[in-house]
């Protein structure tokens, strides 16, 4: 959104508004103990909180317990439900939402995100980067959390070494490359000892950046808002005297009075009589406009039925109006969803029937890829294709977070058993068939990554077949086209991942193994893997295949003569097999097994490399890219 | 404090406030006279303008109540036209229930949460709204702002619905219910502050001034005619109630501050949290949460 303070007031106030943020991390990472940080060294923490700590255990680590509310949750050390804290600074007010990590209670968790402007994601400097941060970061980013702060916890177990967090930094990007993050920033701290929460730390100079606390006091809260499409759906009307009035928040966009509205579903066209508040005295007071999160009554010129449920707004900006749309859904039922299934919809205070049209796919939260299922279980994310019993008024989730949002409920016990995030309407073909694969493809780019989805182009062929010139060609295409890709070739692993190998077959198998697993991290760190080896074997070649992923692993054969490579044989390493210098070489005393079902075959023997990795480059972008 | 924040959770309880009419057949407002009280009053007031508050106002009357609630109750809302239901235990109040003859817990139960679940059935509500907020306490700080309560109005931490972005779900059974909560995110200090520039009428109760007191298990307890204990030493100590409950589980607190201004510095400044001067819910670590799983606010 390109408007800026000058033309918009509301910018400027809604700054200093109460900032809602969320805690999130892995079980272990030190969540709770940076909130009990973060109170302390702010002085937000009362003497009786303290008080109540400190006869738990002693030490700092108590701070922990200043955010765990129940009994269950101090008994068994883990968060159930989001504990909200509110505290302040001389600068502003914070609602902080501290979020279970469990897997157990992501609805909870998401009940936080969804209301957060900024997210603080904990990361244990002296480990990996953990699933559930993988899954929290997806989350947060599914939910459009618009900022995010990566807190890399307990440096002081990493002796607060700029290299330990460099290294979490790096690989939290090359996850992160997938999703739609729009403002991230690394801190590294220590909350034990609170280095670089409200006080900068001095055992880490070289960090130059702000302390958690700076970055929170000068986050804008309303980093989400709509401010140019209005939609105020109505939620009642109250009679008083001859007028009707319509109650309702304006979640996006702004209204003034005298402008031509439109009344859905009805269609009716009328104008804004009059915006109404109540004054402190309990008199009217008369405005002349309202903006997203106002909270008003309007009046209409003209006498129309108006009900819960319905939505006022312009005639030349309307929301789409559709039965058939699709959504990601977030699943919290404990029974899974299948299609053909029925619920109830709550979208903008609308109440319907609705059904599960079609699922095309559930996301694997740690590759991020995407597998075909005929069902969303519990705590899983599936895109979906939904039909209401009637008409709905939707935004897409990525341009109104209000509009663009619903939830699922479940029609006999009532509970709220989905959170849904509109993408974009159901194409018509999908009411007869899936969507081809490209469509959905480009679809995907648009809401999980930025980029391309990443995945393994892998070359097999004898020695010399032409594997390393196109694969350094392909590698060359790819960065052109600002895919981040690596390229792993035969011999430069050899020389030291698997320097310890030998050409056995068995040697050979560990090597395509490791190569596998190398290529499957690249992947899901979000990079693009190329691999040329000579892999000889069919089995080696499902094993990596397996490893990798069979939606990730696209195999390339490089189809070139023996003789033409003994021909060409760069390295003089055919002669050296002929003279029996070298044992087990591909193609003279060892043998290459064609693949059976490539993705692709190239003919590098009669035709120019050129051309082979056109082939190549024709086949990913059609599939792929 | 700026004035962005408190348009900001005006409009967030509006919201509530019309949510709870908007889905509930039959919602009642539960009014204790106190504070939070007033202010959700007179969001409810602002919620609906210019029509009036569309549901019933409910006050459980423990009959220890001060003296100055009776009357500022009754005044206030036949000021603002509201229709006001007053529940009462009268059963127990006749058999001179008391924390001395029933002990904090059992004395609070019979008066307070049975009292309140009595009234919630015979009018059938389905959805109680109350003026609680998270920062009081602990488990309230669990809370939702629709609060599920299963047929026996008890509240069951594991079962409550998620909130996602500002969509309620109140759908319930028959007996089952919701606590409407549009106050969550207020502080106390947001409370003081809104209280000033809504120029919202409050107790005097809370303003400083030398009243006759004793101290019990630590705390300041104003000394009336009603359940006067023996053997205590009553002194005169200029002190305020920074929140209202029942006479004898109340404690004030010394205090210097007669204004709004005072209290809001004094607020500021202090080191004990709001409801450290209430008997019961230090009386046992997890009373609060113990209370709210019976059908307490």
């Amino acid at each position: 959104m390109s408007i800026n303070e000058k033309e918009n007031p509301f910018l400027k106030t809604h700054k200093r508004s109460k900032l809602n943020f969320v805690t999130a991390g892995n079980v272990d990472d030190g969540k709770s103990t940076l909130i009990g940080r973060l109170l302390n060294d702010s002085n937000n923490l009362t003497i009786d909180k303290i008080d109540d700590i400190k006869d738990v255990k002693n030490g700092l680590s108590v701070l922990a317990h200043a955010s765990d509310g129940l009994a269950a949750e101090r008994e068994q050390g883990i968060t159930i439900d989001v504990a909200y804290k509110y505290f302040s600074t001389k600068k502003r007010s914070f609602i902080l939402a501290d979020a279970p990590g469990h897997l157990r209670y992501t609805k909870n968790m998401l009940s936080a995100v969804s209301r957060a402007s900024l997210a603080i994601l904990l990361i244990d400097a002296s480990k990996e980067i953990q699933t559930q941060t993988k899954r929290h970061a997806f989350l947060l980013s599914l939910f459009k959390v618009p900022k995010l702060v990566v807190a890399v916890n307990k440096m002081d177990l990493v002796n607060y070494s700029e290299i330990s967090f460099e290294k979490i930094r790096n690989e939290f990007i090359a996850y992160s490359q997938k999703l739609r993050i729009d403002s991230l920033e690394f801190v590294p701290i220590s909350a034990l000892d609170g280095d670089n929460v409200v006080h900068s730390s001095q055992r880490m100079s070289w960090y130059k950046g702000s302390t958690i606390l700076t970055i929170l006091e000068n986050t804008y809260s309303e980093g989400d808002c709509n401010l140019i499409d209005f939609r105020f759906p109505v939620q009642c009307v109250s009679h008083n005297k001859d007028s009707n009035f319509l109650l309702g928040r304006v979640e996006s966009g702004s209204v003034k009075v005298n402008e031509d509205i439109l009344v859905l579903p009805s269609r009716f066209q009328t104008k804004v009589k009059s915006i109404v508040k109540m004054s402190s005295e309990g008199k009217e007071v008369m405005l002349n406009q309202a903006s997203f999160l106002e909270s008003i009554a309007i009046s209409l010129h003209d006498k129309v039925q108006v009900s819960r449920g319905d939505m006022i707004v312009k005639v030349d900006n309307q929301p789409k109006s559709l039965r058939l749309f699709e959504a990601m859904l977030v699943w919290f039922g404990e029974e899974e969803t299948k299609v053909g299934r029925e619920y109830i919809i709550y979208h903008s205070h609308n109440e319907t029937q609705i059904c599960i049209e079609n699922i095309k796919y559930v996301i694997d939260v740690d590759t991020l890829s995407k597998a075909k299922s005929t069902s969303i279980n519990v705590n899983q994310v599936g895109r979906v294709v939904l039909r209401a019993s009637s008409e709905l008024y939707i935004d897409e989730f990525q341009n109104n977070k209000s509009n663009g949002s619903f939830i699922l409920i479940d029609p006999i016990t009532y509970s709220t058993i989905a959170a849904g995030l509109i993408i974009d309407k159901a194409k018509l073909s999908s009411m007869v068939s899936n969507d081809s694969q490209s469509n959905q493809n480009s679809l995907d780019v648009k809401l999980i990554s930025k980029k391309n989805k990443p995945q393994t182009l892998w070359l097999t062929g004898l020695s010399a077949s032409g594997k390393s010139t196109i694969a350094r060609e392909i590698e060359k295409k790819l960065s052109h086209l600002k895919i981040d890709v690596f390229w792993l070739d035969g011999d430069i692993v050899r020389t030291g991942l698997c320097k310890d190998l030998s050409f056995s077959k068995e040697d050979r198998s560990e090597n395509i193994r490791r190569v596998s697993e190398v290529a499957k991290l690249f992947n899901q760190a979000g990079v693009f893997c190329i691999c040329s080896f000579i892999t000889p074997f069919e089995d080696d070649r499902i094993l990596a295949k397996k490893t990798i992923g069979e939606e990730n692993y696209i195999e390339v054969f490089v189809d070139t003569d023996l003789e033409v490579c003994e021909k060409r044989d760069p390295k003089n390493l055919y002669i050296k097999a002929r003279r029996g210098e070298i044992k087990n070489f591909t193609g003279i005393d060892s043998p290459y097994e064609k693949p059976i079902a490539p993705n692709i075959a190239v003919d590098a023997g009669s035709r120019t490399i050129e051309d082979c990795v056109e082939q190549i480059m024709a086949y990913l972008g059609e599939k792929v890219l | 404090m700026n004035k962005e924040e408190l348009k900001q959770l005006e409009s967030e309880s509006i919201y509530v406030l019309r949510e709870a009419v908007g889905q509930f057949k039959n919602p009642v407002l539960l009014y204790s006279v106190g504070k939070d009280s007033s202010v959700l009053l007179h969001l409810a007031r602002k919620a609906f303008y210019p029509a009036k508050i569309p549901f019933p106002i409910l006050h459980i009357d423990t009959a220890y109540k001060f003296t100055e609630m009776y009357e500022f109750r009754d005044s206030f809302i036949k000021k603002i036209g509201a229709n006001l239901i007053v529940a009462r235990n009268e059963i127990a109040i006749s058999k001179k229930t008391s924390p001395k003859t029933h002990g904090l817990e059992a004395c609070c139960n019979l008066l307070k949460t049975q009292t309140l679940l009595a009234a919630l059935r015979e009018n059938s509500f389905d959805a109680a709204i109350g003026g609680a907020r998270r920062d009081e306490e602990k488990s309230r700080a669990k809370e939702k702002f629709f609060s599920f309560r299963n047929s026996l109005s008890q509240w069951d931490p594991e079962i409550q619905r998620p909130e996602l972005w500002s969509i309620y779900n109140g759908k319930v059974k028959s007996n089952e219910s919701i606590r409407v909560f549009p106050l969550s995110n207020w502080t106390e200090l947001d409370i003081w502050h809104y209280i000033k520039d809504e120029k919202i009428p409050i107790l005097s109760l809370y303003f400083a001034k030398e009243r006759k007191v004793y101290f019990k298990n630590n705390t300041l307890i104003l000394n009336n005619h009603t359940l006067d204990e023996e053997n205590v030493e009553v002194m005169n100590v200029r002190c305020r109630f920074r929140t209202l409950g029942c006479i004898s589980c109340t404690g004030a607190v010394r205090s210097d501050a007669d204004t709004i201004d005072k209290i809001i510095e004094e607020i500021k400044n202090v080191n004990f949290s709001e409801r450290n001067n209430r008997l019961i819910d230090s009386n046992l670590k997890n009373s609060m949460e113990e209370k709210k799983r019976t059908g307490y606010f």
